[in-house]
């Protein structure tokens, strides 16, 4: 009976297992995927600038197209989330970094979630373009900005900022009569920039590279205040030895200890008070071509002992020390001995194209009586020498010698191929044509402005000049071969004017900004 | 009987309330140095290249109240404490303390003499009693001074300042250094006073070898030279 009472028992329990009602994965709900594609092509970082709104519209693919509004969107940005709409309209307040954008897109039917990712890098508004150093009429010092834009499937253009510290800054005036302004970077980049301004009136200072707020007064980082009787005439970031040029001609220097040793950031070491020992005592420099960050000296003009001077500035042990020349050149028909310029004097010297480490490349202009030469050369430090060699030595007759004065100003495009100058109202262009017989030049005018060209300066590659004219006028000229091949280059190349009813004042200076120093060692714009 | 037992108890109590004279500040002056006898002091000529004598003080303090006049406290030294010979010390002919004053400098002309490069003498003086001061404590009633101008490698000459400021150690270098800088000193740490006094030092043996007027370590061949690095 035990026996019937189970076998009955589990007989019945398997049967009533069949009326159990199975609320499995019976329901199926017709699943719509999702693909999200938040990432431009081509690249894995959107760009955006700090208090300007920023839009990103992500690529979405539904496997059932008509099926496309049951879905939720959340944008975050690191974990923070920032918006639920589609099209993310988003203005940045915070930091100037790199952040992870996330679009989460949830289907509200099955509760699906599909994402998407990319980098948003954040930077200030006026990272990189031109900066313009300019005097106002009554004497003010004033900082404009034209920010370099990379448009989709257009040319770069321009984005102006006029009298931008004063409409940052009102109630924080920057100073008066300025006349020299220069960019630092920290290494490692995130660091960024600041730039310095050198004034007469109201004390030279630095500025914070991506806000512009004033961050220091240069005289304060000098160990015990500028030195006696002293004033900054001019001044050069390198990578371990910064310098200033003091009104009397002297150089003062400030060493930038190892990362090794210290944290990163500016204003972490002195200038030095005591001017810089050079091996002639009456050296009085009135130049300086600072080259990349990474070229590993300072070269510098000594105009009481017609020469260039160098100082190693890269982090070796030569540190700061003043470097040897190696040139022994002794026909100046061929090439001027750069440590003895002998019968020649120096009009103009720049740097082109980034050499590697501890190297420069620098073109310079020398003048003998009536006629101008073009001279080329490479300088490279020997790594932990002061010893400097000297390479690809070349002199040529400037085949514009019959168009300048004392008074031009020149430019060279970063490949060293076309160096403009400006005499007077006329400005003008040089090509170089490397050619099996020689250095070919080929002169010929751009354009003649109503007014002097006072400075020119080139931008991160030199595709485009920036021509600066009295009366605080400028223009943009696209540099480029197509540009210059054709028959009239300024009709073709003049891509931007400055506006007439704007006063920027006087034109003092004009530099490239980079933004911090690996953008500052490319000739590739950082996009 | 008992009436005398409690009389005597009496007084006894009584007794207990006589008056005992504690010194106190408001009674009496009494001076004293500012330091411990046993703290000594030492003074080197070779943090002062250029002077032959100083003026060096001691400070002494009053305890009690001040008052409205100048008094008087005495100095001397003593000689059975005292290596030193009178040429190398003159104590002041007389120490006053300013009215209203709760303190005073004792300044000791310290004298140099050839004999304090080799070694170091000892000047110990002491306070003595006058009709305006009593002594004070005794343990800061007299102070020992070592005067000497011997020259040696100071600690804060460590292998920071080998390798980047000053380069090796030579009393000679040392007291060019006092010399030019003004300073017995450095922080290693402190990055801009080790460069900006090291390229003093820079500086002035570049410019006496400019004269002809090459420095020269002690054994008068090698040429006194400074490591500063960064320039």
């Amino acid at each position: 009976m035990k026996k019937a009472i189970i076998f009955f028992g589990i007989v019945f329990s398997w049967l009533f297992s069949g009326c159990y009602e199975d609320k499995g994965n019976y329901d199926y709900i017709e699943v719509n995927e999702v693909t999200v594609t938040v990432k431009p092509e081509g690249t894995y970082t959107i760009y955006g600038y700090l208090g300007e709104e920023l839009t990103v519209a992500p690529r979405l693919t539904f496997q059932n197209p008509s099926d496309t509004l049951e879905f939720d969107y959340t944008w975050k940005l690191d974990t923070t989330v920032i918006s639920h709409e589609r099209v993310l309209k988003y203005t940045h307040e915070g930091v100037c970094k790199i952040y992870a954008l996330d679009l989460f897109v949830t289907d509200r039917k099955s509760g699906q979630v599909y994402t998407g990712s990319v980098s948003l890098q954040i930077d200030s508004p006026y990272k990189y373009g031109f900066a313009l150093l300019t005097e106002k009429s009554n004497g003010a010092t004033e900082l404009h900005f034209l920010r370099l834009e990379k448009p989709e499937n257009s040319p770069y253009y321009y984005t102006p900022f006029y009298n931008l510290y004063s409409s940052l800054y009102p109630d924080d005036p920057l100073g008066r009569k300025p006349f020299y302004i220069a960019e630092n970077f920290t290494t490692p980049n995130k660091g960024g920039d600041e730039l310095t301004i050198l004034q007469k009136e109201g004390g030279c200072v630095s500025l914070n590279g991506a806000l512009l707020n004033k961050e220091v007064a240069l005289e304060d980082e000098f160990y015990g205040g500028y030195p006696e009787g002293v004033y900054p005439k001019l001044l050069a970031f390198c990578s371990s030895i910064d310098v200033m040029i003091g009104d009397d001609g002297k150089a003062y220097s400030r060493y930038i200890y190892p990362k090794a040793t210290q944290p990163d950031g500016f204003h972490l070491a002195r200038f030095m008070s005591i001017p810089f020992d050079f091996d002639k005592a009456n050296t009085y420099i009135d130049r300086i071509i600072p080259a990349h960050f990474w070229a590993g000296l300072l070269l510098m003009h000594d105009k009481a002992n017609n020469r260039f001077v160098a100082i190693s500035t890269n982090g070796d042990p030569t540190s700061g020390k003043q470097c040897e020349i190696q040139d022994n050149s002794a026909n100046s028909d061929e090439f001027v001995n750069l440590t003895n310029f002998g019968e020649y004097s120096l009009v103009w010297v720049t740097t082109y194209e980034d050499g590697a480490y501890g190297s420069g490349n620098y073109r310079c202009v020398f003048k003998k009586g009536d006629e101008f030469y073009v001279q080329n050369f490479t300088l490279a430090k020997q790594y932990s020498s002061t010893n400097i060699n000297l390479s690809n030595k070349g002199k040529w007759r400037f085949e514009g010698s019959d168009k300048v004065s004392d008074r031009t100003v020149y430019a060279l495009q970063r490949n060293g191929k076309y160096m403009y100058f400006a005499e007077g109202k006329s400005l003008y262009c040089c090509e170089f044509r490397n050619e099996t017989g020689g250095m070919r030049q080929i002169v010929y005018p751009i354009h003649d402005f109503d007014r002097n060209v006072t400075h020119l300066t080139r931008d991160y590659n030199g595709e485009r000049l920036l021509i600066a004219l009295e009366g605080g006028k400028f223009f943009i000229f696209h540099s480029i071969d197509q540009v210059l091949g054709s028959p009239d280059p300024w009709a073709a190349g003049n891509m931007y004017e400055s506006p007439d009813d704007v006063d920027l004042g006087e034109i003092k200076q004009v530099i490239f900004k980079y933004g911090n120093f690996s953008n500052s060692s490319g000739s590739s714009a950082p996009w | 009987m008992k009436r005398i037992l409690l009389i005597l108890g009496v007084l006894y109590l009584f007794s207990g309330c006589e008056r005992e004279h504690i010194m106190t500040y408001g009674n009496d002056a009494y001076i004293q140095f500012t330091g411990k006898m046993t703290d000594s002091l030492e003074f080197s000529f070779t943090f002062y290249p250029n002077k032959d004598t100083i003026e060096y003080p001691l400070g002494v303090k009053l305890v009690g109240k001040p008052e409205d006049r100048e008094r008087e406290y005495k100095v001397v030294v003593v000689d059975d404490y005292t290596t030193a010979t009178s040429k190398n010390y003159i104590l002041p002919e007389r120490c006053m303390l300013e009215k209203n004053e709760e303190r005073s400098e004792l300044v000791i002309k310290l004298i140099k003499t050839p004999d304090l490069q080799t070694a170091p003498v000892r000047l110990t003086v002491r306070l003595e009693p006058t009709r305006d001061f009593m002594l004070g404590e005794t343990s800061h009633t007299a102070r020992i001074i070592w005067i000497n101008d011997k020259i040696s490698r100071p600690d804060w000459w460590n292998s920071t300042i080998v390798n980047s400021y000053l380069g090796s150690y030579s009393d000679e270098k040392y007291r060019l250094f006092i010399e030019v800088t003004g300073l017995g000193y450095l922080d290693s740490d402190d990055t801009a006073a080790c460069r900006y006094n090291a390229l003093l030092l820079k500086k002035y043996l570049n410019e006496k070898k400019a004269n002809d007027e090459t420095v020269y370590e002690k054994d008068g061949h090698t040429e006194m030279t400074v490591t500063v690095i960064g320039g």
